[in-house]
């Protein structure tokens, strides 16, 4: 299985070329298409899963080279792709080395990407499943499909690479899906402008990432995460407060990230993204793609482990982006917005999870918020379709009558997203929470536990709001009717809410399973409970053991999670080594944080529940005791108005600014030489007509002038002539003769 | 073995390089009025110079290789005696560069002509707008062939009338002005390199005969480091070098061949190529950096205009707006590269000591860098499709010329890729802009919208392109930008920075054009009954739409032809680059695989 692990990303570009190509060609039927669609993704979940369990039984890393495919491998698993030349090395201690920009195309399975390309192949496929039931009749159902396909090829790349670079394709190509996905419904502009925002933002984020895989490669020469791995172990840990260059390097990754994973500043463009199909929300926009940063981050913790100020500035963000979009989260009015800034949020507990050093906390989180969130979308996808596209809920209330499996289902997913034990995400929020608490990367944990705490009631409450407006409550959807037609626009017929096919509730049991049980994969307790916790550990650089080695971890990781006895010693070394958590079993603090959360939780779902069904009228009261504070919730801070709007404007001014220097000042230069020109041409056309010309037109009248009196005299009659000869003689004659007379005459009168 | 193909005794460089001219010839005897004739004579022979210029990769069989990548540097070698007098030769020759920028002249040649089919039936002339694209073409691969400066620079001449007669002729409203603007502007800066041309045929004799036997060292070293194959490593190319001596030889005023003195009056020097580069280091030494440096502007200046580089862009913008769709496709995708590639193949080689000099190169690099910002951000403020695609030249060229100027192998590959990548992509966008012209007549932006709807097909094919040209990863012009990021960044981090800065630009502008023209609903009633992409029209992206995705997937056999031309280069202008490196060339280790 694991030399066909190539396939797993094959597959489905396959699928979406036989799609895209064929389906408008074709006219293939929809159920063509969805038999095309969603078998490849079977098939690739199915080779992941051969691919896990023989990575995990029989594979064994130290007989093995690298614990990836290389060009070694021949194509089509691997090949060489950008064969770039010599390069020297720029940066850092490898200076002056010399090495051949050499990019392979290989992918790397190691416990990390397994976990990654089950999440994207498990959930992706019922994802592609409800969607074969939610977009049913839907006039671009090829086009949607083969785009779902294109979407997973990049996310399996971008979690399969074993090289920055292959990384980097995918982490393109599924920004063009989320592009392709949230405009799939192009005639609407606020769809257009949403894709335009979710790519432009992203390449935002992009600018940093290639800075920063440029900069990589200028200071190890490679771009393999396997080398790097190895390389950056001879550098030295930056302490907080100093930047040096593997602090550049991690805020470039991290700049990538922020625009991916829509953290602060560059989190604008993920609530507007929400205006693609809901099955896109729940596999790009929560489940997979907006998940790729802290995938990144976790996949390069060497370097960012190298940078204490970086950890904390990632920690910062996170925390400060779950709360800013948790506060968000709780006045608006959109049930896909409300999700949407809750993902936000959820994010933002993840970066908070690695920034501190709980990687695996923050991949934990991912695995789990994965299965609750897609299972939200999937549900207000639901919601949605029954309700025949209406998204506002304030026109919904007491559907739990009508959709009785999804209301069941959600209910699964909000205890889950709430934090309520034994539901997946209490584990999750509560490992990262106490790592962050415990953390001993950097003073002041307790800090951001705080303000994760607190989060974590608004959560529990802006998500009981949504069930209580949606599910439960009052019927507002009849009632409303006259005034959903006023803003709403497009015509539906009277609402009359009906549960969702099979096709679309069968996932969402699925995924309601799912967000039940996989938190009990990582049960805390250190490694002997947590499962998840000793399956990854191999993947995180130790940076206090040298030469930590992502390699040689690897090699010790398969004895520890196959063999028991051993287990329990090395993984337990290597956290009481990892400075962070030294602990077996549960402290009694961990126990009385939990406690803590789950009280807290307990309490946003009670207060969530007082006012959205129990006395509906309190929200609106409390808004107008709070306004301040709820219209800058409402207005989302502003910030959106301020980089959106203000922001774009200040761009446009710049480029017309810039557009009228070029046409005058620039084009001006070369229109001026060009009148200069004229007008010394015009000048000297002047000159050489007034005066070259009179000069010598003056010569030519002149001659002519001449030569009339010449031609007056040359008559050609011989007596002319000879009067002439005879005048002329006499003239001479005068002449020469008169002084002789003169003299003479002078001589006779004697003067 | 380096790639030696006759067909009928004449070398198959100038068989790809005459037959359009033929063509145009052909064209003088057909009766005007039978345009269906012109029509399908024209679109038939430009196929067959396509065809043509295929034996340079592929060999013809039968003894007759193609073009030896391995080997590298000038193959296809063509030597005759022209004027004598003057010491100009008809000297023909190809390297990777060359080849690649022949092969792409010879696509787009043919993809301009097709795609000129209903255009030019509507605009009238037919036969003479087929003789000037025929006689453009031969221009054009002319000037890419040549192995001699003074042959080069009459091609390099010749290659404007056509071009001026088509924006003149068949342009847009205000097409006289920016045919003339176009011709003047070119013009200035052709001058200023006969100039320097000149002087460096007038010095060529008197380096060669002070610096003689570091003069030839340079010549073997060039002509052994276009060599590959690390197996023939210390070889030479001969043919190279060969051209390299003679032209010593007659310096000495020796005739090479009978190894008799030269009549009298022949001129005891030469134009070619790879003397001239070879002699490039040892002009300072003989006359000073201060002549090194005019000469470089005076070449410099003339590059700069064609490319062009910021400030010398504006002709740029109106003459593609004025100009014919098959004129614009053939000015993005191949005039402009006739700077870029002067650059590659005189300014940079020839004068590795101006180029070096920090001075010259921080303008460059700042100009550069102003143009890959500058340009981007003046595209976004455009109105209508051509103008903002014609500045968006402006911002990739700038790629270009700071890859270039990154003097690393990265960089150069990077830019040269860049060069190919914006013939193809921008070519293919000035044909999707004519498309909406033929139908629209205009190409105002916000005429449109809602496109996506009405004409499917040509949304998906303009979408590809678009995203092309902001350069998404398995799309061609990723590669060159970030080979050129890359290379910029090894040179100094912060020209890496600014680059960068243009592909944020680079998704803005093209997203919003993209929008504005395809999103939305169809709001503008002479939209609605537009009709899509007919067969000819939609096939004709066919190749342009296989290199796009061919390039961006697999650039390898593209990469190593350009590398070794790319090695000479940067051998050339920082000599101890490739000092420590151990394993240098390993395109063709990879090939013997």
């Amino acid at each position: 299985m694991l030399k066909l692990v190539w396939l797993i990303p094959v597959l489905p570009l396959l699928g979406f070329l036989f799609n895209f190509l064929l389906g408008r060609k074709l006219r293939l039927s929809e159920r063509a298409v969805t038999t095309v669609a969603c078998g490849v993704i079977l098939v690739s979940m199915l080779l992941t899963l051969g691919a896990f369990y023989e990575y995990h039984w029989t594979f064994n890393p130290a007989n093995e080279d690298k614990p990836y495919l290389t060009s070694n491998d021949g194509f089509p698993g691997a090949f060489t792709w950008l064969p770039g030349g010599a390069a020297h090395n720029t940066q850092g201690q490898q200076t002056g080395a010399v090495s051949n920009f050499n990019i392979e195309w290989s992918y790397q399975i190691d416990q990390l990407s397994l976990v990654m390309m089950f999440i994207v192949t498990f959930v992706g496929f019922w994802i592609h499943v409800f969607a074969t039931g939610y977009m049913r009749g839907d006039k671009g159902y090829y086009r949607f499909f083969a785009y779902l396909n294109l979407f997973m090829f990049m996310m399996l790349l971008l979690v399969m690479g074993s090289n920055f670079m292959i990384m980097f394709i995918g982490w393109e190509g599924v920004g063009l899906c989320s592009y392709l996905l949230i405009g799939y419904y192009f005639n609407k502009q606020e769809a257009a402008d949403a894709s335009k925002k979710a790519f432009v933002v992203n390449r935002i984020g992009d600018f940093g990432m290639v800075l920063a895989i440029a900069g990589v490669f200028a200071t190890f020469g490679t771009l393999q995460f396997h080398d790097v791995a190895n390389l950056s172990a001879a550098y030295p840990q930056e302490h907080l407060w100093q930047f040096g260059l593997m602090s550049w390097l991690a805020l470039g990754l991290f700049i990538g990230a922020t625009g991916k994973s829509a953290q602060i500043p560059l989190y604008i463009w993920l609530p507007d993204a929400m205006a693609g199909p809901t099955p896109v929300s729940a596999l790009i926009h929560a489940a997979t793609m907006v998940t790729a940063g802290v995938f990144m981050v976790t996949r390069t913790n060497f370097i960012f482990q190298r940078s204490v100020t970086m950890m904390m500035i990632v920690a910062l963000v996170g925390c400060l982006t779950a709360f800013i979009a948790a506060t968000i989260g709780i006045t608006q009015t959109d049930i896909k917005k409300v999700l949407a800034y809750s993902t936000v949020s959820q994010l933002g507990y993840m970066f908070m999870g690695a920034g501190v050093g709980a990687f695996v906390g923050a991949i934990f989180h991912v695995f789990t918020h994965a299965f609750f969130k897609a299972l939200l979308f999937l549900g207000s996808g639901s919601v949605i379709h029954g309700m025949h596209h209406e998204q506002e809920m304030p026109r919904m209330g007491g559907l739990k009558k009508y959709l009785p499996t999804t209301y069941k289902t959600m209910l699964m997913g909000w205890l889950a997203i709430c934090g309520i034990f034994p539901f997946a995400g209490f584990f999750s929020k509560d490992e990262i929470l106490w790592k962050t608490f415990s953390t001993r990367i950097f003073g002041g944990g307790w800090i951001l536990w705080v303000v994760g705490f607190i989060t974590a009631g608004m959560t529990a409450f802006y998500m009981t709001r949504l069930m209580g407006l949606t599910f439960w409550g009052k019927e507002r959807f009849r009632k409303s009717q006259g005034e959903g037609h006023d803003s709403h626009g497009d015509h539906h017929g009277p609402v009359e809410p009906h549960e969702s096919p099979r096709s679309m509730t069968v996932p969402l049991i699925v995924l309601a399973v799912g967000s039940v049980v996989v938190g009990w994969l990582g049960f805390p307790g250190g490694a002997k409970f947590n499962a998840f916790e000793r399956w990854l550990e191999p993947v995180i650089v130790d940076v206090n053991r040298t030469p930590a080695t992502r390699f040689h971890a690897a090699e010790a990781a398969p004895e520890a999670s196959s063999v028991s006895v051993p287990a329990e010693t090395g993984a337990g070394e290597s956290t009481a080594a990892h400075g962070e958590t030294a602990h077996e079993g549960i402290s009694g603090i961990e126990l009385l944080l939990m406690v803590l959360s789950v009280a807290i939780a307990a309490g946003g779902m009670y207060l969530g529940w007082v006012f959205y069904v129990k006395r509906p009228d309190l929200p609106k009261v409390w808004a107008a005791k709070l306004r301040p504070l709820y219209t800058l919730s409402f207005n989302k801070w502003y910030w959106d108005y301020l980089l959106d709007v203000k922001g774009v404007e200040a761009g446009k001014a710049l480029d017309n600014a810039l557009w009228d220097v070029d046409s005058q000042f620039v084009d001006g230069g070369v229109n001026g030489s060009a009148w200069v020109t004229r007008f010394w041409s015009a000048v000297t056309g002047w000159w050489d007509k007034w005066v070259i010309d009179l000069a010598v037109n003056a010569t030519g009248w002149i001659t002519r002038a001449g030569s009339f009196v010449l031609r007056t005299v040359q008559t050609g009659f011989w007596q002319n002539y000879v009067l002439m000869f005879a005048v002329g003689l006499f003239v001479i004659l005068i002449y020469y003769v008169y002084p002789a007379i003169s003299t003479t005459i002078k001589g006779f009168t004697g003067k | 073995m380096p790639g030696r193909i006759q067909i009928f005794g004449i070398g198959i460089l100038s068989w790809v390089t005459w037959l359009p001219a033929v063509g145009a010839i052909v064209l003088l005897f057909f009766n005007r009025a039978k345009n269906n004739s012109i029509r399908g004579f024209a679109n038939m022979w430009i196929v067959l110079c396509f065809l043509v210029s295929v034996p340079l990769v592929t060999g013809l069989g039968g003894g007759r290789p193609g073009y030896d990548r391995a080997y590298g540097g000038l193959q296809f070698i063509e030597d005759h005696d022209w004027i004598p007098l003057i010491g100009a030769r008809y000297q023909l020759g190809v390297d990777g560069l060359a080849l690649v920028l022949v092969m792409l002249t010879t696509l787009l040649g043919v993809l301009s002509i097709i795609c000129s089919w209903a255009y030019i039936r509507e605009k009238g002339r037919e036969k003479e707008y087929y003789i000037m694209m025929l006689l453009l073409q031969s221009g054009m691969l002319g000037a890419f062939v040549s192995a001699d400066l003074f042959l080069f620079f009459i091609f390099w001449e010749v290659m404007l009338v056509p071009m001026y007669f088509l924006i003149g002729i068949w342009g847009g409203k205000n097409r006289l002005y920016s045919a003339i603007k176009f011709f003047l502007y070119t013009l200035v800066g052709s001058v200023v390199m006969l100039l320097a041309v000149l002087k460096l045929f007038f010095i060529f004799p008197d380096v060669v005969k002070a610096q003689r036997p570091a003069v030839e060292a340079t010549a073997r070293q060039i002509a052994s480091s276009s060599i590959a194959d690390p197996e023939r490593r210390g070889q030479v190319n001969e043919g190279m070098l060969n051209l390299a001596l003679d032209a010593m030889k007659r310096a000495d005023g020796i005739d090479p061949q009978t190894k008799q003195p030269l009549p009298s009056g022949y001129a005891h020097s030469s134009f070619n190529i790879t003397a001239m580069t070879a002699i490039g280091p040892h002009i300072k030494t003989v006359f000073g950096l201060g002549l090194v440096i005019w000469l470089f502007i005076g070449f410099g200046l003339s590059f700069a205009i064609k490319v062009p580089m910021f400030p010398f862009h504006t002709w740029l913008p109106d003459a593609h707006y004025d100009a014919p769709t098959a004129g614009s496709v053939i000015l993005a995708g191949v005039l402009l590269k006739m700077g870029t590639y002067g650059f590659m193949r005189f300014s940079l080689p020839i004068f590795p000591d101006a180029a070096t000099d920090s001075r010259v190169r921080t303008w460059m690099v700042t100009l550069a860098i102003i143009g890959i910002i500058y340009g981007a951000l003046v595209a976004m403020a455009q109105k209508d499709v051509k103008k903002l695609v014609a500045y968006s030249s402006v911002s990739h060229l700038g790629f270009v010329m700071l890859g270039l100027f990154a003097f690393n192998p990265n960089g150069i590959n990077g830019a040269v890729m860049q060069m190919i990548n914006h013939g193809i992509s921008t070519g293919a966008l000035f044909m999707l802009a004519g498309i909406l012209y033929e139908r629209r007549h205009t190409y105002e932006i916000s005429e449109f919208g809602g496109l996506a709807s009405v004409m499917p097909t040509f949304a998906t094919i303009f979408l590809i392109v678009t995203l092309s040209s902001l350069g998404l990863p398995l799309m061609n012009n990723f590669i060159g930008e970030f080979l050129t990021i890359r290379g910029a960044f090894e040179a100094r981090v912060s020209w890496g920075a600014f680059a960068a800065v243009g592909i944020i630009l680079g998704a803005a502008y093209m997203l919003w054009l993209y929008q504005r023209v395809f999103f939305g609903q169809v709001t503008n009633k002479a939209n609605e009954g537009l009709k899509d992409l007919d067969a000819r029209e939609a096939w004709q992206f066919a190749p342009l739409i296989f290199l796009i995705f061919w390039i961006g997937i697999y650039p390898k056999p593209l990469l190593s032809y350009i590398e070794p031309q790319t090695n000479v280069v940067v051998a050339q202008v920082q000599p101890d680059y490739f000092k420590n490196t151990t394993q240098r060339p390993q395109v063709a280790e990879e090939q013997q695989k």
